[in-house]
C-alpha cells in the first residue's frame, strides 16, 4: 500500500535531495517529511489524510468502479430506512410500502432515492462492463475479472428480489414468470422453482426468501466479493483523491434526489394471485434476456419448452465465456498489436446487440 | 427387457414428499368418505328401482311420456331423500303386476285439488322437514292465497298448485339454477300463467308483468345488467307477491312490501304528510309514485319532470307541497352536481401527478352514501332533513377538496424543496471543485 511505503526504513534513511525524497514530498506536500524524527502518529494519520486528498487526473475508467460503490452504499443506507417501516408479509407488504411512500415524512423521497439507485447502479454497473470489457487485453489479474462477472450476477440477483418486495401486480406476476422459466429445464428445474418459490406458487415462502436475498444474502456476498475485486484491481481498499468521491457523491444524490421528485416512485395495483396480466415485462435491465426467450419462442412456437431451455443454456453459456474470457485473450504486449482493434470491434458489435435487443424488448 | 432396478417407485420431490405425507392421510379419509357416500347413494337409489317396480317399468318403458316421468324424478331433490313414487301416488311398489287404480291405495295421477295436501302430508310435518331445514307452513300459506281459495273453495283448475310452479317429477331446490322456482327463474314460472293472455282474460289481470318487470331496476338487477349489484337482493315475483301466500310477511297488501328492504324509506316515510294521508286515505302508496313491475331507476324527475306521477300529477304547480318538490329536487341535483365535480378533481389529481387516490375514493364512497342516504330522506317531505343529510356529505367533499389541494401544495413543496437542494449540491460541488483545484495547482507549485 502507498501509505505504508511512506513509512519504510528505505525511505527514513534516504537523502534529503534523493529523488525518493522528493517523491515522499510531493505526496505529503513536502512538510512532514522535513522532521522525519518528529514524527508521530497523528502526523502519519495527517499524511495518510493528505495522500487520500491528493488529486489525481479524472478519468471515466477510474470512475465508473467508483460510482457503483457509491451507489451500493446509497442504496444500502435508503434500503436500511426502508427497512424500518417495510412489512415482509404477503398481507402487509404493499400495504407498508403504501403507507411508507403517501404518510411518512420524505418516505417518498427514500423510496424514490432506493428505486431509482438500483436503476442508475445497474446502468453504472454495464457502462462499467462494457468499457472494461473493451479493455480486456490490458487486463493485470484474471481474479478482478472473474469477480466482476460474480458482481454482475449478484447485482441482478439483488434487482430481482427487490422488484418483488412491494407486491404489486407487475413484481408477482414477473418473478411467476421468471421462476416457471425454470421448471423447463428436465429433472432439475422443477425443483429448482421449488426451491426458489418456496413451494409450488408464489406465495408468503417466495417473498420471505426474496427478502433474506435481498437485504442479507446478496448483499453481504456482494461486499465481500466487491472488497476482493477493488482490491484486485487497485492493490489499495483506500480511494485515492478523496474529494474528487465527495464530488461524485454529491452529483449522485443530485441526480437521485431530481428523479426523485420529478418522477416519483409510484404504487402500482396489489398483487392478485387470481387475476393474471396480460403484458408481463421485465425491468428494462432484463429486456435483452427477456427478447432473446421471445425471439427463441417465435422460432420455435410449437415446441417452447425446447425454446425455453435453449435461451437458458445460451444465458449460461454466456456468462461462463464471459467469466473465462481472461484465459482466452492474449495481452497486448509483444507483436499482439491486432488485439486492440479486435476487442473494440468485438465489444461494440456485443454492445450493439445488447441495445438493440433492449429496444425492441421496450419497444414490443 | 426392463432391468428391475428401474421398476422403482418414483420418488417424490423433498418439499412435495413433506406436503403430501401432511395431506396424504386427511385426502385417504376424504376420497373414502366420498366413496362410501357415493355408494350409499348409489346404493340407495339402485335399491329403490330395483324395488320399485313404478320406476323400473316406467324407466324401461318405449313411450317418451312414461319414461320422463321417472328420469326427472331421478335427478330431483325427491330422489336424494328416497321419497318414491308411491308417496304421492299410492299403490304398492312391490308389486309385481302393473297397479289399478283404486287398488292399494294406487290413486294415478292426483287431481289439481289434491296435490296441496299430498305434499302437504310430509311438509306440514315439523319433524319430517326439520332434518332438512324447510319450512312447514306452506299448505296454511297456500290455502291463504287467491291461488289456494280459488282452487280449493271454487275447484278454480285455472290457479297454480303445487306442482305448477315446483314440477311435478323434476322438483329441485331453490338454490339449484335449474329449479323452476330459483331466483332468476321464477319470474318466468310466473309468466307461464300469466303471460298467457286467454288464460287471464276472464279475471282481467294483465299479462305485460314479465316484460315490464325485465325493464324495470329490480329485474335490471336481478338479470346483471347493471354492474355491482347483488341479484339476489332485488326482488323478484316473490320478493313482493310472497311465496305460498300471495302476500310477504308483515303486510296487508303488497303495496306496502317496498318496506320490507327498503327500511330506510319508510324511516323517512312515517315522518312524512303522506304516511298520515296513507292511513287515512290508503293513498298516496309507495306504487303511486314508484309505479310497480315497471318501476324505473328513481330520479329527480319523480318530483318534477318527465315521469308520470310526479310531484305535479297530483299537486297544482302553485302549491307549497309542488314547490317543496322542486325545492328538494334541487337541493339533491346540486349535491349530485357538487359531487361529480368532486370526482373529476380526483380523476384529475390522478391524472396530473399520478398519485395514489384509494384513500380519497374511499372518501367519495362516504359521499355517494351520504347522497343515496339523502335521496331517501326526501320520502320524509322534510328539506330540513335532507339538507342536514347533504351538509354531510359536503363536509366530506370539502375533506376531499382540502387533500387535494394539500396533494398539489405538496407537489409544488416537493419541487421548491428540490430546487433549494440542487441549490445546496451546486454550491457545495463548486466549493469543494474550487478546494481540489486549489491543492492541484499547490501540487504542481511544490512539483
Amino acid at each position: 500500500m502507498k501509505v505504508r511505503r511512506i513509512h519504510s526504513p528505505h525511505h527514513i534513511h534516504d537523502s534529503p535531495d534523493s529523488p525518493a525524497v522528493q517523491e515522499n514530498q510531493l505526496k505529503g506536500y513536502g512538510s512532514l517529511y522535513k522532521n522525519k524524527k518528529e514524527e508521530t502518529s497523528s502526523q502519519s494519520l495527517a499524511a495518510a489524510l493528505r495522500q487520500c486528498l491528493k488529486p489525481e487526473p479524472v478519468r471515466w475508467s477510474s470512475c465508473s468502479g467508483w460510482i457503483i460503490f457509491h451507489l451500493f452504499w446509497i442504496e444500502g443506507i435508503s434500503g436500511i430506512l426502508l427497512l424500518l417501516y417495510y412489512r415482509p408479509t404477503v398481507s402487509e407488504a404493499y400495504e407498508s410500502i403504501q403507507q411508507i411512500t403517501n404518510n411518512l415524512h420524505y418516505g417518498w423521497l427514500i423510496r424514490g432515492v432506493h428505486m431509482w439507485g438500483i436503476h442508475l447502479l445497474i446502468l453504472s454497473l454495464l457502462l462499467h462492463f462494457w468499457q472494461q470489457l473493451a479493455q480486456i487485453y490490458r487486463l493485470a489479474l484474471k481474479s478482478t475479472w472473474i469477480l466482476g462477472i460474480i458482481l454482475m450476477i449478484l447485482i441482478g440477483v439483488i434487482g430481482t428480489s427487490g422488484h418483488l418486495l412491494p407486491w404489486t401486480q407487475g413484481s408477482y406476476w414477473a418473478t411467476t414468470f421468471l421462476t416457471q422459466l425454470s421448471a423447463a429445464v428436465p429433472l432439475v428445474g422443477e425443483p429448482i422453482k421449488i426451491l426458489i418459490r418456496g413451494g409450488n406458487e408464489v406465495s408468503q415462502m417466495t417473498l420471505s426468501r426474496f427478502f433474506a436475498l435481498h437485504i442479507l444474502i446478496a448483499p453481504l456476498l456482494f461486499i465481500f466479493l466487491a472488497l476482493g475485486h477493488i482490491f484486485s484491481a487497485r492493490r489499495s481498499l483506500i480511494p485515492a483523491d478523496l474529494l474528487l468521491h465527495v464530488l461524485i457523491v454529491i452529483i449522485l444524490t443530485g441526480i437521485l434526489f431530481s428523479l426523485a421528485t420529478l418522477y416519483p416512485a409510484r404504487m402500482a395495483q396489489k398483487a392478485d394471485p387470481l387475476n393474471s396480466i396480460l403484458n408481463i415485462k421485465p425491468e428494462w435491465y432484463f429486456m435483452a434476456s427477456y427478447e432473446v426467450f421471445q425471439l427463441l419462442r417465435k422460432i420455435s412456437p410449437e415446441r417452447q419448452n425446447v425454446s425455453i431451455i435453449f435461451g437458458i443454456m445460451l444465458h449460461i453459456g454466456i456468462f461462463l465465456l464471459l467469466g473465462l474470457l481472461p484465459f482466452f485473450v492474449p495481452s497486448q504486449q509483444g507483436e499482439n498489436t491486432w488485439i486492440r482493434p479486435l476487442t473494440i470491434a468485438l465489444t461494440a458489435a456485443g454492445l450493439l446487440i445488447f441495445l438493440a435487443l433492449t429496444l425492441l424488448g421496450v419497444c414490443s | 427387457m426392463r432391468p428391475l432396478s428401474s421398476l422403482r417407485e418414483p420418488q417424490l420431490r423433498p418439499a412435495a414428499a413433506a406436503s403430501a405425507s401432511s395431506l396424504l392421510p386427511i385426502l385417504s379419509l376424504l376420497l373414502f368418505l366420498i366413496f362410501i357416500m357415493a355408494t350409499l347413494l348409489d346404493c340407495q337409489i339402485s335399491w329403490a328401482i330395483q324395488k320399485n317396480t313404478c320406476l323400473s317399468c316406467h324407466l324401461g318403458s318405449s313411450k317418451h311420456e312414461l319414461a320422463r316421468c321417472a328420469q326427472q324424478w331421478l335427478k330431483s331433490a325427491h330422489a336424494l331423500v328416497s321419497v318414491c313414487c308411491e308417496e304421492c301416488h299410492g299403490g304398492n311398489p312391490t308389486s309385481p303386476k302393473a297397479p289399478i287404480i283404486g287398488k292399494e291405495g294406487f290413486i294415478g295421477s292426483p287431481s289439481k285439488k289434491q296435490i296441496p295436501g299430498l305434499c302437504s302430508r310430509c311438509h306440514d310435518d315439523p319433524l319430517y322437514m326439520r332434518k332438512y331445514d324447510i319450512r312447514i307452513d306452506e299448505e296454511n300459506q297456500y290455502k291463504n292465497s287467491v291461488h289456494g281459495q280459488q282452487l280449493l273453495n271454487n275447484n278454480n283448475q285455472d290457479v297454480a298448485s303445487c306442482v305448477d310452479c315446483h314440477d311435478s317429477h323434476d322438483i329441485r331446490k331453490p338454490d339449484d339454477p335449474q329449479s323452476k322456482v330459483n331466483h332468476q327463474n321464477i319470474a318466468y314460472t310466473c309468466a307461464r300463467c300469466h303471460a298467457d293472455r286467454n288464460l287471464m282474460k276472464p279475471y282481467g289481470l294483465p299479462t305485460d308483468q314479465l316484460s315490464k318487470y325485465k325493464k324495470s331496476y329490480h329485474g335490471q338487477i336481478v338479470y346483471q345488467q347493471i354492474e355491482r349489484e347483488n341479484p339476489r337482493l332485488a326482488p323478484s315475483c316473490p320478493g313482493c307477491h310472497g311465496i305460498h301466500s300471495g302476500k310477504p310477511a308483515g303486510v296487508s297488501e303488497v303495496a306496502e312490501a317496498c318496506n320490507n328492504c327498503h327500511l330506510n324509506c319508510k324511516r323517512y316515510f312515517q315522518k312524512s304528510i303522506h304516511s298520515l294521508l296513507l292511513k287515512k286515505n290508503r293513498k298516496p302508496r309507495c306504487i303511486d309514485c314508484h309505479g310497480y313491475h315497471d318501476i324505473p331507476i328513481p330520479s329527480e324527475e319523480l318530483f318534477a319532470g318527465k315521469a308520470a306521477s310526479h310531484c305535479g300529477s297530483c299537486h297544482p304547480p302553485e302549491s307549497a307541497e309542488y314547490q317543496c318538490g322542486l325545492r328538494l329536487r334541487a337541493l339533491i341535483k346540486q349535491a349530485k352536481r357538487e359531487a361529480a365535480l368532486t370526482q373529476s378533481k380526483i380523476n384529475q389529481l390522478k391524472q396530473d401527478l399520478d398519485i395514489d387516490i384509494s384513500s380519497l375514493n374511499l372518501k367519495m364512497d362516504d359521499v355517494t352514501e351520504n347522497l343515496k342516504q339523502a335521496v331517501k330522506a326526501t320520502h320524509s317531505q322534510d328539506i330540513q332533513i335532507v339538507s342536514q343529510i347533504i351538509t354531510k356529505a359536503r363536509k366530506i367533499m370539502n375533506t376531499i377538496d382540502q387533500r387535494i389541494d394539500r396533494c398539489y401544495q405538496e407537489a409544488r413543496q416537493r419541487r421548491e424543496w428540490l430546487e433549494h437542494m440542487l441549490l445546496f449540491i451546486s454550491a457545495s460541488f463548486a466549493l469543494i471543485a474550487y478546494q481540489r483545484s486549489r491543492l492541484k495547482n499547490k501540487l504542481q507549485d511544490i512539483h
